[in-house]
């Protein structure tokens, strides 16, 4: 069953700048993207920085209006709904966000962070103890002290303030839970645990993820699929092990290279991209688009 | 007792660098004394602020004597006899046979402590038939000091009223207008540009002449606060909306609205208080524009009128060099606005040198 339905979405952000700002140049962030993401599957999004990755999450996360396209979570059309209709598909989807050090409000300790995520299930969680028993649990869940709780963000670590988000994004016991560079600001073995500790979590909770990186490697591990994207648009998907084994794109190619020796990347003059290019089916589950 | 509050934000180690800038940490002394001063000016001054002694017209400050033939005694003052020289020029001498004994809690004047409590109290005063002055007093032979703490009433707490006033305002618009963008901002930008254009001084008069003259001097008061609230509000919105247009894009906004906070809360506990550092000195650093613009409104006679005072009405007997050659203590007054916006200036900038780092985050 699909669960999350996206279909030729766009987002375009002018530039400003020239004679009063009316200069119609715009900066094609997600350019006609449709994916589609299976319950309980875990599914990557690779690209370079700038590509559009970061504003396709909170377009699907409805924290930006997109200029194209339709978004159907878990059977419902949410592309139109206003604020106060999404409260049922905002339960389910949670995201974490890129950069540990802007993503929990500085002026809240550990506790207010993680009973302010339990907003939209207050009903079931009516008493302040029973709150903070989840929290303690979450916390818990991602090999965090219980008794953090009275501390405030600057005391901890990126690692340590990621698996923070992690545990708040869980709160609500999520389906989908979209996962922005989580790994990608830390180092290596730090990285390595948090991955680990994510599939653990995939597993225990009934996670859907959607993982959002710029480095191949790292999704290799976890991923049964990975969607390169570039500038805006999807160039090849495929499984995992095809990406790795086949790669058909010159992007992909280069992506992969880079993953292995960042020193061995050339690049051949530019890769070219038609604006009406088509992704293509080249069997197993195998899309390319047209070069 | 050890208080445990070994957790603190970010927010809260920065003041704490504050209370280490003594410079500053005195001036809040001096200012919570004038504070103090003001609020229970009934009681500490030795007479009302409408007490008024024709005979004793621009006394010179009486001196407080503890000495009595070389003896120590019961502090005391001595009467002053009022003479005219060949110029008519008013001279006062000390008389040194009267001796009024300084009493302390006498009765005095009745007043209402806090406007409810009758009471006749005073801290201090002297003996029937004598009267002190610790800083002389002015035209109509009334008490500087004591108007100067009846005068702190309306000068500091205009700056106080005014201030909370027009953050409010700045604050509020500010966060709608930086927190919505587009259209919103764009219309509440251009009010206040609209307010921002005029010359502060100018729509102060204009505003001022706007007032009917058969007002009553609470009505005054409160028109003043109006008034200067109505100028201030502007600069503050428009800086508060700049921040907010950066701190709606942060991490921690957007994690709120995934986990479906409404946007007023949004605003009102992510968006707001990270203004708090920027507005927190910049309070006290706009604070000294309203005790000047009420000042400035009184001493020419626009603002709060006779009897009844304020540090800038006070003033405006000092408008002649005359008179101020010939009484040089009606000058007090000034003295004390030069203090409080001094004040105010310093712990402003001390503020912002401590809550500088975090601001930086925050722009
Ligand atoms: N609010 C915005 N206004 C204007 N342009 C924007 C805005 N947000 C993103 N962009 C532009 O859209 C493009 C894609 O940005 P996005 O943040 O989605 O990239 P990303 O793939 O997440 O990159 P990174 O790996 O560095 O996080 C960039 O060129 C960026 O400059
Ligand atoms: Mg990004």
């Amino acid at each position: 069953m699909m669960l999350l339905e996206l279909k030729n979405i766009k987002k375009y952000f002018p530039i400003k700048g020239g004679f009063f700002g009316m200069t119609g140049d715009h900066v094609k962030a997600v350019d006609g993207i449709d994916l589609a993401v299976r319950s309980g599957e875990n599914i990557s999004l690779v690209g370079e920085s700038g590509c559009g990755k970061t504003t396709l999450a909170r377009i699907i996360l409805k924290l930006m209006r997109a200029d194209a396209g339709s978004i159907v979570f878990d059977g419902q059309d949410i592309t139109h709904l206003p604020n106060r209709r999404l409260v049922q598909s905002r339960k389910n989807m949670q995201m974490v966000f890129q950069d540990p050090y802007s993503s929990l409000d500085p002026r809240f300790t550990i506790r207010r962070v993680m009973r302010e995520a339990l907003t939209l299930e207050k009903e079931q969680y009516r008493s302040e103890g029973e709150r903070q028993e989840r929290a303690r649990q979450l916390l818990e869940s991602v090999q965090l002290n219980g008794d953090i709780l009275n501390r405030y963000p600057h005391e901890f670590s990126g690692g340590e303030r990621q698996r923070i988000a992690i545990a708040r994004a869980l709160m609500l016991n999520p389906k989908l839970l979209i996962l922005d560079e989580a790994v990608s600001s830390l180092d290596v073995i730090i990285q390595q645990q948090l991955i680990d500790l994510l599939a653990d979590l995939q597993e225990k909770f009934n996670l859907t993820y959607l993982f959002i990186s710029h480095n191949l490697k790292i999704v290799k591990k976890i991923s049964q699929r990975i969607a390169v994207m570039y500038r805006g648009k999807i160039v090849e998907m495929a499984p995992s092990d095809e990406i790795f084994g086949n790669p058909l794109h010159p992007y992909t190619k280069e992506l992969l290279s880079a993953a292995i020796d960042y020193k061995a990347v050339k690049r051949e003059g530019e890769i070219k991209m038609d604006s009406a290019a088509q992704l293509l089916d080249h069997g197993n589950n195998h899309f390319v688009m047209e070069h | 007792m050890a208080k445990r509050n070994e957790h603190m934000s970010e927010f809260q180690i920065a003041l704490r660098a504050f209370t280490r800038n003594r410079f500053a940490v005195t001036c809040v002394i001096i200012l919570c004394l004038l504070y103090f001063g003001a609020v229970f000016a009934d009681f500490l001054s030795p007479y009302s602020f409408k007490n008024e002694d024709r005979n004793y017209s621009y006394c010179p400050p009486t001196q407080v004597k503890f000495m009595d033939q070389g003896k120590m005694t019961w502090p005391y003052v001595q009467g002053i006899k009022l003479t005219f020289d060949e110029y008519y020029k008013r001279v006062y001498t000390v008389d040194p046979t009267q001796k009024y004994p300084l009493h302390f809690f006498s009765k005095g004047d009745e007043y209402k402590l806090f406007g409810f409590i009758r009471a006749r109290h005073h801290l201090f005063g002297v003996a029937q038939g004598g009267r002190i002055y610790l800083l002389g007093a002015d035209a109509r032979g009334r008490d500087l000091f004591s108007r100067l703490l009846f005068g702190g009433r309306v000068s500091l707490s205009i700056g106080l009223i005014g201030v909370l006033i027009s953050f409010s305002i700045g604050l509020i618009v500010g966060g709608i207008a930086g927190y919505y963008g587009g259209r919103v901002d764009n219309i509440l930008m251009r009010v206040c540009e609209m307010f921002m254009m005029v010359p502060g001084f100018y729509l102060l008069l204009a505003l001022r002449a706007a007032v009917p003259d058969n007002f009553s001097s609470v009505q005054v008061y409160f028109s003043i606060i109006f008034i200067l609230s109505f100028i201030g509000w502007a600069s503050l919105a428009r800086i508060i909306r700049g921040m907010c247009l950066s701190l709606r894009e942060r991490d921690y906004v957007l994690a709120a609205k995934s986990l479906g906070l409404s946007n007023f809360k949004i605003i009102i506990r992510h968006i707001l208080p990270h203004t708090l550092s920027y507005s927190i000195f910049a309070v006290m650093l706009s604070i000294p524009g309203y005790i000047l613009g009420e000042s400035a409104l009184s001493l020419i006679g626009l603002g709060i009128q006779d009897p009844f005072a304020s540090w800038g009405n006070m003033l405006s007997d000092a408008m002649s060099i005359i008179r101020i050659k010939f009484a040089p203590w009606i000058l007090f007054p000034a003295f004390f606005i030069f203090l409080t916006v001094i004040c105010f200036n310093v712990i402003g900038n001390a503020l912002r040198d401590c809550l500088d780092p975090m601001l930086k985050g925050e722009r």
